[in-house]
C-alpha cells in the first residue's frame, strides 16, 4: 500500500512517457493501493488490525511497523480516493504532468505512511517527508505571483510544527524508553510535552493563532494540489491529535481546546465571507472546518472528528477541483469576474452543488452526518452550542454567497470543460452522496480502533 | 600500513606524468577493498570520487590528494597522540599546496588559512607538550587534568575544523578553491579534525561543558550567517561549520557513536551537494544563487542529486542526516535548553537549504545542462548511497 506510490514515482521520474501513459500509471498505482486497502478491511473487522513489522534501527528498538486499524484504513481510503481524483484531474490541467505526478505520488505515500505508523519516530519520519514534495509543488506549479515566498512560508511553518513534535517525541522517548504508540501513556511525562505536540499539530491544521500560512499556501498552489493540501494534509493534523494525544496519551480535552475550536470555526467562516477570490474563500473555509474537527476532539468524540476529517477531505477537494475547473473555463478566480455558470456548465454545476451542500452540512450529504456526530457529542454547554450553531450559520451564508456569485447572475463567456476534468469530480461527488446515505459503513469501520 | 601505502603511491605518481589520475584511482580502489574502518572507508571513497570528477588535474594535484588521504587515514589509525598529530599535519600540508594557485584572491585566502592554521598547529603542540609533561605518556589512555592543555587543544582543533570563533578562513577558502579541493576540505579534512578531536577528547577529565557551549554558539553563528549568504559556496561553507558544531556537540555530550555517524553522513551528503552545485557553477560560470534560477531543473540526475543532498543536509527524513541528528538529539535531550537551541538551529538551516533547493530547481533556465558519463555515474552512486543509508541506517550503525 505504501510502496506502490513510491514505485510509481520512481518509475515516472526516470522514464520518458507520454501524457496519457503518465496519467494511467499514476492513477493505476493509486487504484492498486486502494485495492490493497480494501482487502485489509475484512481482516480489520475480524481481528481489529493488520500488523506488519520490519526492523529499522534495531539498536534503539525502532521498527518499521505498519498497522492498519479501522481508523487508519478509512483515512487511507480518503487519501487514495482524493489523490486518485486529483491525479486524474491534472491530466487535462497541468502542463508539466510528469514532475507534478511524481511530487503528488511521493506526497501521497508519505501521508499513507503517517497514517500507518506505529511508533513516534516512524510517524515523524513520514510527517516531515510530506513537506518536501508539497514545498516543491507550491514553488514550482503555484498559480500566483508570490509562489516562491509562499512556498518558503509554508516550509517554515511546517518545519516549526514538525520540529516541535520531534522535540517532544525525543523527550518522551528518553523518559519512557519506548517509542511504540501502544506502549505509551502519560505516566511520568511532563505536562509541556502534550502542549508542544498539540501546537505542532495545530500548525498543520491551521487552527486559529497558527493559521497564517494556510490561506496563502492553499490559494497559491495549483488547484489539484490545493485539493490535496486542503482536503488531506490539514486533516493529517487532526488525525495526529486523535492518534497521539487521544488514543496514545489518552488525555482529556481541556477548555482551551474547546475555545480554540469555536474561535477557529467562527474566524474561518467570517474571513471566508469577506473573500472574493474563490480559492482563498475555500482556504478560509478549510480553517473553519478544521475548527469543527477540533470541536469533535474537544468533545472527546474521536469517531466524530475522524468522520469529519474523512468527509471534509472529500468535499473540500471536490470544491477545489471545481474551483480549478472554473478557473480553467472562465479564466478567472475572483467572484466579480465570474457568474451564471449554471446555464453554461450544467455538469459542473451539479457536482459543485454537491460540494457546496456538503460544505454547508446539509442532508443527505456525508458531512451532515459527521457534523451531527460532533454536535451530539458536545454536551449541554449552552454558550458553546450557540457559538457552534452560529458558526454553522456562517458556513451556510458563505456557501450561499459562493453558490450565487459563481453559478448565478450574469453569465460570462466560458471555455468548454473537458470530460477528464469533470469525471474525477463526479466520482468524488458520488462517494459523498453514497457515504451520506449509508454513513454507517465508514463510522462503524472507524470505531474499530486499536 | 594503509597510510604509508598511500603516501608511497603519492610519491610515485609525481614521477609518472601520464595517466597519474588512473594509477592513483586504481590504488585507491585497491585500498577500499582492504579492511578499513567505516570512517577510513568513507574518506578513501570520497577521495576516489574527487579524483573522478576532477577535470584534467595536474599530476601534482593527484599526488597531493593521495598525500592528504594518507594523512587522514593515518590520523584514524594512530595509536598515540603524537602519531595522530604528525599524520594530521601531513594532511594539512598537502591541503596548503592544493590551494595554491596564481591568482590574487586565492593567494589571499591561502595566506589567511596558512596563518590561522599554523597558529592552530602550535596550540596543538603546546597541548601535547603539557599532556606529556603532566602524565609522562602520549597514549590515548593518559588522563590529563590540566585545563590549559584542554583549552589549547580546543583552540587548535577549532581552527582546523573552522569552528566559530576560529572560522575566519572557512568561507574565504571554500569560495575561492576549485570544487574538488572544496570537497576534500569539507568532506575529508575538516572531518579528520573532528575525528581527531573525538579521539583526544577523552584524555581530558573535564571540559565537556565548554565544548557544548562552544558548539552551540558556533552552530548558531554559522546558521545565521548562512541565512543571508547569496553565494552558495559560502552558504555551504557556513553550513559545514554548523554541521561540525553538531559533531562537537555530540562529542561534548559524550555520544561518540552519534558523532561518528554524523561525520559519515555529512561527508557523503556535503560532497554530493558540492559536486552537484559545482557542476552547475562551472557550467554557468557563477556561484551567485540569484543568477542560478532553475539551473538544475533541466537535468533530471542533477536535479535529483541537488534535492536529495540539500534536503539530507537539512536533516529531513527519509535522508540520513535526519538519523544522525536524531541521535545527537537523544544525547542532549537531558537538558531541554541545549536541545532547544539545537532544534532551533535545525529550523534555521532547514530554511536556507529549502530556499537554495527551490531557487535551483524552480524556474525556466535558458541553458540545458549536460553531464559527462563520469559525473552522472558519480552523482547517481552518491544519491543511491544517501537514500539507502537514510532508509536503512542499520547499514552504517552496525559498522561503527
Amino acid at each position: 500500500m505504501l510502496l506502490l506510490p513510491v514505485a510509481a514515482a520512481a518509475l515516472l521520474y526516470f522514464a520518458e512517457f507520454g501524457r496519457r501513459t503518465i496519467s494511467i500509471v499514476s492513477c493505476g498505482f493509486i487504484v492498486l493501493s486502494l485495492t490493497v486497502a480494501v482487502r485489509c478491511v475484512p481482516v480489520v473487522l475480524e481481528s481489529g488490525m493488520v500488523y506488519e513489522s520490519y526492523p529499522w534501527i534495531p539498536e534503539l528498538g525502532f521498527n518499521f511497523d505498519l498497522m492498519v486499524d479501522g481508523l487508519s484504513v478509512s483515512v487511507v481510503f480518503a487519501i487514495l480516493l482524493v489523490s486518485g481524483a486529483a491525479l486524474w484531474f491534472s491530466y487535462s490541467y497541468e502542463e508539466k504532468l510528469r514532475t507534478f505526478s511524481v511530487g503528488v505520488l511521493l506526497f501521497v505515500s508519505a501521508m499513507v505512511g503517517v497514517v500507518l505508523s506505529t511508533n513516534m519516530f516512524q510517524f515523524y519520519f513520514f510527517w516531515e517527508a510530506m513537506i518536501i514534495p508539497a514545498y516543491f509543488i507550491i514553488a514550482g506549479f503555484g498559480e500566483g505571483k508570490y509562489k516562491g515566498m509562499t512556498a518558503v512560508k509554508f516550509f517554515v511553518f511546517m518545519h516549526i510544527g514538525a520540529l516541535l513534535i520531534l522535540f517532544s517525541f525525543v523527550w518522551v522517548y528518553t523518559i519512557k524508553g519506548t517509542a511504540e504508540f501502544m506502549a505509551l501513556d502519560m505516566v511520568g511525562v511532563p505536562a509541556a510535552v502534550p502542549v508542544l505536540i498539540f501546537v505542532g499539530f495545530c500548525i498543520k491544521m491551521g487552527i486559529f493563532p497558527f493559521h497564517n500560512w494556510l490561506p496563502d499556501a492553499h490559494s497559491e498552489a495549483p488547484a489539484p494540489f490545493s485539493a490535496l493540501l486542503s482536503g488531506l494534509m490539514v486533516g493529517m493534523g487532526g488525525y495526529g491529535i486523535i492518534r497521539v494525544l487521544m488514543l496514545t496519551f489518552q488525555l482529556p480535552p481541556t477548555g482551551v481546546v474547546l475555545t480554540m475550536a469555536l474561535f477557529t470555526m467562527l474566524y474561518g467562516g467570517i474571513m471566508a465571507m469577506a473573500q472574493s477570490d474563490i480559492k482563498r474563500l475555500l482556504a478560509y473555509s478549510t480553517i473553519s472546518q478544521m475548527g469543527y474537527v477540533l470541536l469533535g476532539i474537544a468533545s472527546s468524540s474521536a469517531v466524530g472528528a475522524a468522520m469529519h476529517i474523512f468527509t471534509h477531505s472529500l468535499f473540500k477537494s471536490l470544491l477545489f477541483l471545481c474551483a480549478g475547473s472554473v478557473m480553467y473555463s472562465a479564466g478567472a478566480r475572483t467572484m466579480e469576474k465570474i457568474g451564471g455558470l449554471n446555464s453554461r456548465l450544467p455538469k459542473l454545476f451539479v457536482v459543485a452543488l454537491v460540494g457546496i451542500l456538503s460544505l454547508m452540512g446539509l442532508p443527505p450529504m456525508a458531512s451532515f452526518v459527521s457534523e451531527v456526530m460532533i454536535f451530539e457529542a458536545m454536551g449541554a454547554d449552552a454558550v458553546a452550542l450557540l457559538l457552534a450553531i452560529s458558526a454553522g450559520v456562517v458556513t451556510l451564508a458563505y456557501g450561499l454567497v459562493l453558490l450565487r456569485n459563481v453559478f448565478f447572475g450574469k453569465p460570462v463567456r466560458v471555455k468548454k470543460l473537458p470530460l477528464h476534468l469533470w469525471l474525477p469530480q463526479a466520482l468524488l461527488a458520488l462517494v459523498l452522496v453514497a457515504v451520506g446515505l449509508f454513513p454507517d459503513m465508514i463510522s462503524y469501520l472507524m470505531g474499530v480502533m486499536a | 600500513m594503509i597510510p604509508y601505502l598511500l603516501i608511497l603511491v603519492a610519491g610515485l605518481s609525481c614521477f609518472v606524468r601520464n595517466r597519474t589520475r588512473y594509477l592513483g584511482m586504481i590504488f585507491l580502489f585497491l585500498l577500499v577493498l582492504l579492511r578499513l574502518t567505516l570512517l577510513q572507508f568513507v574518506f578513501v571513497f570520497i577521495g576516489l570520487v574527487t579524483l573522478l570528477i576532477w577535470r584534467d588535474p595536474k599530476p601534482e594535484d593527484v599526488s597531493l590528494t593521495l598525500f592528504l588521504l594518507g594523512g587522514s587515514v593515518g590520523v584514524l589509525s594512530a595509536t598515540d597522540i603524537f602519531t595522530l598529530f604528525i599524520f594530521f599535519e601531513m594532511a594539512l600540508v598537502a591541503s596548503y599546496f592544493l590551494l595554491f594557485e596564481r591568482s590574487r584572491r586565492k593567494i589571499e585566502a591561502l595566506a589567511r588559512y596558512l596563518f590561522l592554521s599554523s597558529i592552530g598547529t602550535s596550540f596543538i603542540i603546546l597541548s601535547i607538550a603539557i599532556v606529556w609533561a603532566e602524565t609522562g605518556s602520549l597514549a590515548f589512555s593518559a588522563l590529563s587534568t590540566s585545563p590549559m592543555a584542554f583549552i589549547f587543544l580546543i583552540a587548535g582543533f577549532g581552527v582546523k575544523m573552522g569552528i566559530v570563533p576560529f572560522h575566519m578562513w572557512v568561507a574565504r577558502v571554500y569560495s575561492t578553491a576549485s570544487i574538488p579541493v572544496v570537497v576534500l576540505f569539507s568532506a575529508v579534512l575538516s572531518k579528520v579534525g573532528a575525528a581527531g578531536f573525538m579521539t583526544l577528547f577523552p584524555i581530558f577529565s573535564s571540559g565537556s561543558m565548554i565544548v557544548v557551549c562552544l558548539a552551540l554558539i558556533s552552530m548558531t553563528v554559522a546558521n545565521v550567517s548562512a541565512l543571508s549568504e547569496r553565494d552558495f559556496k559560502r552558504l555551504l561553507a557556513y553550513s559545514s561549520i554548523a554541521n561540525l558544531s553538531y559533531i562537537m556537540l555530540a562529542v561534548g555530550a559524550g555520544a561518540t557513536r552519534a558523532a561518528t555517524l554524523h561525520i559519515v553522513n555529512h561527508s557523503i551528503s556535503i560532497s554530493c551537494a558540492f559536486i552537484a552545485l559545482g557542476i552547475i557553477a562551472q557550467r554557468f560560470g557563477t556561484s551567485d544563487i540569484r543568477k542560478l534560477r532553475g539551473a538544475a531543473a533541466s537535468n533530471r540526475i542533477l536535479a535529483l542529486a541537488a534535492i536529495v543532498s540539500l534536503f539530507s543536509l537539512a536533516g529531513i527524513p527519509p535522508l540520513p542526516l535526519f538519523v544522525s541528528e536524531l541521535y545527537i538529539l537523544f544525547s542532549v535531550i537531558g537538558s531541554p535548553l541545549i536541545a532547544g537551541t539545537f532544534i532551533f538551529n535545525l529550523l534555521l538551516s532547514g530554511v536556507y537549504y529549502a530556499n537554495l533547493a527551490r531557487v535551483l530547481e524552480i524556474g525556466a533556465s535558458k541553458r540545458k545542462l549536460r553531464l559527462t558519463k563520469t559525473e552522472a555515474a558519480v552523482l547517481i552512486a552518491l544519491v543511491v548511497i544517501i537514500i539507502s543509508t537514510g532508509l536503512l541506517p542499520a547499514l552504517l550503525l552496525s559498522r561503527i
